[in-house]
């Protein structure tokens, strides 16, 4: 391997004769892509990403297209916003009740459907899909061929739950660790880059921030809002985690600032605005994103453990934290605690094999091990 | 050393301040008072009359504005007074000091069984570097690591209490606990803490065992190593007294960052076990809006997260003589 991509380098600079030396970024791409585990679990999150975008297609009620009174609709859009629906099926008295609903207001018109019709939101009741018998309730519901996930107690589809709440669980991750990487990158920026009163200072507001519980702020928070969304969450999570960033942004700066080319970019007279963004960040990107794959990793362990304490998305929304707080209520129904659990755990596994990838191509230390 | 310890001690009581000034902030700001939180979980349909409300107001400062209220709270913690309980009519520092113990029970033998554990596993998987059992060992442990302490307690209790009935479900004591000897009670206990404990400390376990073995792989590749080796040294002498004694220093530094989850305990754990310990105590104090409660606990684990940041500085400097703390 390590030959191979010599000899490939070897070959690129005998076409060009100058070559730019490989940036830290793609140096850092280049050995990530050796580490089996951690491409395989990017694989993973990547097919995560797959499910929570193409959710209604998977497993919905709604058919993804059809053809009613000469006009082509896309219903499945309504599981992403209930706007998105067209509101001719509300207006028409379709009740839900698609495949039904179709047939008789219009003989002509067919649909493609998703893969399993069941319903994240509701049970599926007797002969609403031909043949096909509504969910079991209450305890019964054990996994089957109907229900590959089995069902909850409202006779809800798990494993349509599992993969509607998949872009919950994804969002959760990458918007709450998006704004802590924001607000971490730029405190430690500062504190890094100018030192002296400002580092004091920042350093002390750095304490502050991880001195005070996660958990008192985020019940904090969703008391005082009215109606508390799972965007407040991802802002709460992302507004308390971005310490452990701002720390490791501020070590990677102070380092850098030190260095040769930042000294020539002074001398040269950049800007300091500019030394900031473009000369030091890019160089100390790849070792700040170590702690932020980590914060996605426990930003969807904060939010399934308070989904699972009841501070979650409001009821409607299907979350993998939800499903196990239903399946604590009654330990009988393990289904309810084994799916969701293994989903949860394989997400977080996920990101800390990628973090951990992360750390090992981006230290310099462990480069020849 | 002095000088500089001092100087931390100012930064720390500053940082303090403002965290307790903030959460003060925050939970006075929250809906709902203490009072009319208690009256609806009694009986909705009962109300206090307006002079009792008004009444009960002055005698825990509610119709004071926050900041005045809080700069009367800082007055009374200098004079070691963290207030009454509202709604469980109790000092705060006793009700805290209730709750400790089960919490220590807990955190104590949890950490007590991670270094038992830990130490040994890491010194094995450094000795078995690179071999099949120790990277076995190793995923085993990595995906450990990664596994959700919630939804181990609920995989527990499914299995060891709810199919094989070895265990009970939750709880920290029996219903005739009084009426047992001092043997029985201890086993009842431990009974009872088995699951918890589990939770607690497989996770930790997984996360020493490899911080060891990454400290051990750096020192290893160390000349002194190659000289005990050179010399003749047994393989388990090199690694327990060469090797393994040079990566104390971050392993004491770890000590001191564990020290606040030693009495904070676990919100989410204690609540599925129903164990009466700190974290239950915090979760139920948030829902009852018991401001003094809240805010006691709040100072605690302040108090014990700088203090434990602090400590691992200073024993850093004490373990490793290479470590000066500069005065300045």
């Amino acid at each position: 391997m390590q030959e191979q991509s010599e000899d490939n380098t070897n070959a690129a600079s005998e076409e060009k004769v100058v070559k730019k030396s490989p940036n830290f970024w793609v140096e850092t791409w280049q050995r990530f892509k050796g580490r089996k585990m951690a491409m395989l679990a990017l694989f993973y999150i990547a097919f995560l990403g797959f499910v929570a975008v193409f959710a209604p297609a998977i497993a919905g009620t709604k058919p993804i297209i059809c053809e009613y009174k000469g006009h082509i609709y896309f219903p499945a859009m309504g599981y992403f916003r209930r706007e998105w629906e067209n509101p001719i099926f509300l207006k028409d008295r379709f009740r839900n009740r698609f495949p039904e609903s179709l047939k008789n207001k219009d003989p002509n018109s067919w649909a493609i459907w998703p893969l399993v019709y069941q319903d994240p939101y509701r049970r599926v009741y007797d002969d609403e899909w031909k043949g096909l018998p509504g969910n079991p309730t209450q305890d019964t519901g054990s996994p089957s061929l109907r229900n590959w996930f089995g069902t909850d107690q409202r006779g809800v589809d798990v494993f349509a739950q599992m993969v509607h709440g998949t872009t919950i669980a994804l969002l959760v991750g990458f918007v709450s660790m998006g704004i802590a990487g924001v607000i971490g990158i730029v405190v430690g920026a500062l504190a890094g880059f100018y030192g002296k009163w400002v580092d004091m200072v920042l350093s002390r507001l750095i304490e502050v921030v991880m001195c005070i519980p996660t958990l008192i702020l985020i019940l904090a928070i969703i008391a005082i809002l009215d109606s508390p969304t799972i965007w407040h969450m991802m802002a709460i999570i992302g507004c308390t985690g971005w310490t452990g960033i701002a720390r490791l942004a501020r070590a990677e700066f102070m380092k850098l600032r030190e260095s040769d080319f930042v000294l020539a970019a002074k001398t040269t007279g950049v800007g300091q605005f500019r030394i900031i963004f473009r000369y030091i960040l890019p160089n100390s990107l790849a070792p700040v994103l170590v702690p932020i794959t980590f914060g996605i990793a426990s930003a969807i362990l904060i939010e399934s453990g308070l989904s699972f304490l009841g501070f979650g998305a409001p009821p409607p929304n299907p979350s993998w934290g939800t499903l196990l707080n239903l399946g604590r209520q009654n330990l009988q129904m393990w289904w309810l605690i084994f799916f969701p659990g293994m989903a949860i755990f394989l997400a977080v596994l996920a990101y800390n094999l990628i973090g951990e990838g992360l750390q090992e191509a981006s230290d310099p230390r462990l480069r020849d091990a | 050393m002095f000088s500089y310890f001092v100087r931390r001690l100012f930064i720390g009581l500053i940082t303090l301040v403002l965290i307790t000034f903030i959460i003060f902030g925050l939970i006075r700001n929250m809906p709902g008072t203490p009072i009319s939180v208690n009256m609806a979980m009694i009986d909705p349909g009962k109300e206090l009359n307006p002079a009792d409300v008004e009444r009960m107001k002055k005698a825990y400062g509610l119709d004071k504005p926050w900041p005045e209220a809080y700069g009367l709270w800082v007055k009374n913690v200098f004079q070691f007074d963290f207030g009454r309980s509202i709604s469980r009519k109790q000092p705060v520092a006793r009700l805290i000091s209730e709750r400790m113990g089960p919490t220590l029970i807990l955190s104590l033998s949890s950490l007590l069984l991670t270094y038992l554990l830990a130490i040994p596993i890491g010194l094995y998987s450094s000795a078995r570097q690179g071999r099949l059992d120790e990277r076995t060992v190793g995923t085993a442990l990595y995906m450990l690591y990664s596994f959700p302490s919630f939804v181990a307690a609920l995989f527990l209790q499914i299995y060891l209490a709810n199919k094989l009935g070895w265990l009970p479900l939750y709880g920290m004591k029996s219903d005739g606990y009084s009426s047992m000897t001092g043997t029985q009670q201890a086993w009842d206990i431990f009974k009872h803490a088995l699951m918890p404990v589990i939770c607690y400390t497989y996770g930790s376990l997984a996360y020493y065992s490899r911080f060891i073995r990454a400290n051990m792989h750096e020192v290893l590749m160390q000349d002194y190593i190659r000289t005990a080796r050179a010399k003749g040294l047994g393989p388990i002498d090199v690694l327990v007294k060469h090797a393994f004694r040079n990566t104390f220093i971050p392993l004491v530094t770890l000590i001191g960052l564990t020290l606040p989850s030693l009495l904070g305990g676990s919100v989410i754990i204690e609540r599925i076990f129903s164990w009466p310990g700190m974290g239950q105590l915090y979760f139920e104090s948030i829902l009852e809006r018991d401001y003094p409660t809240i805010m006691g606990l709040t100072l605690m684990f302040s108090i014990l997260t700088l203090a434990g940041q602090l400590l691992a500085d200073i024993f850093y400097a004490m373990a490793d003589p290479r470590v000066k703390i500069a005065d300045h």
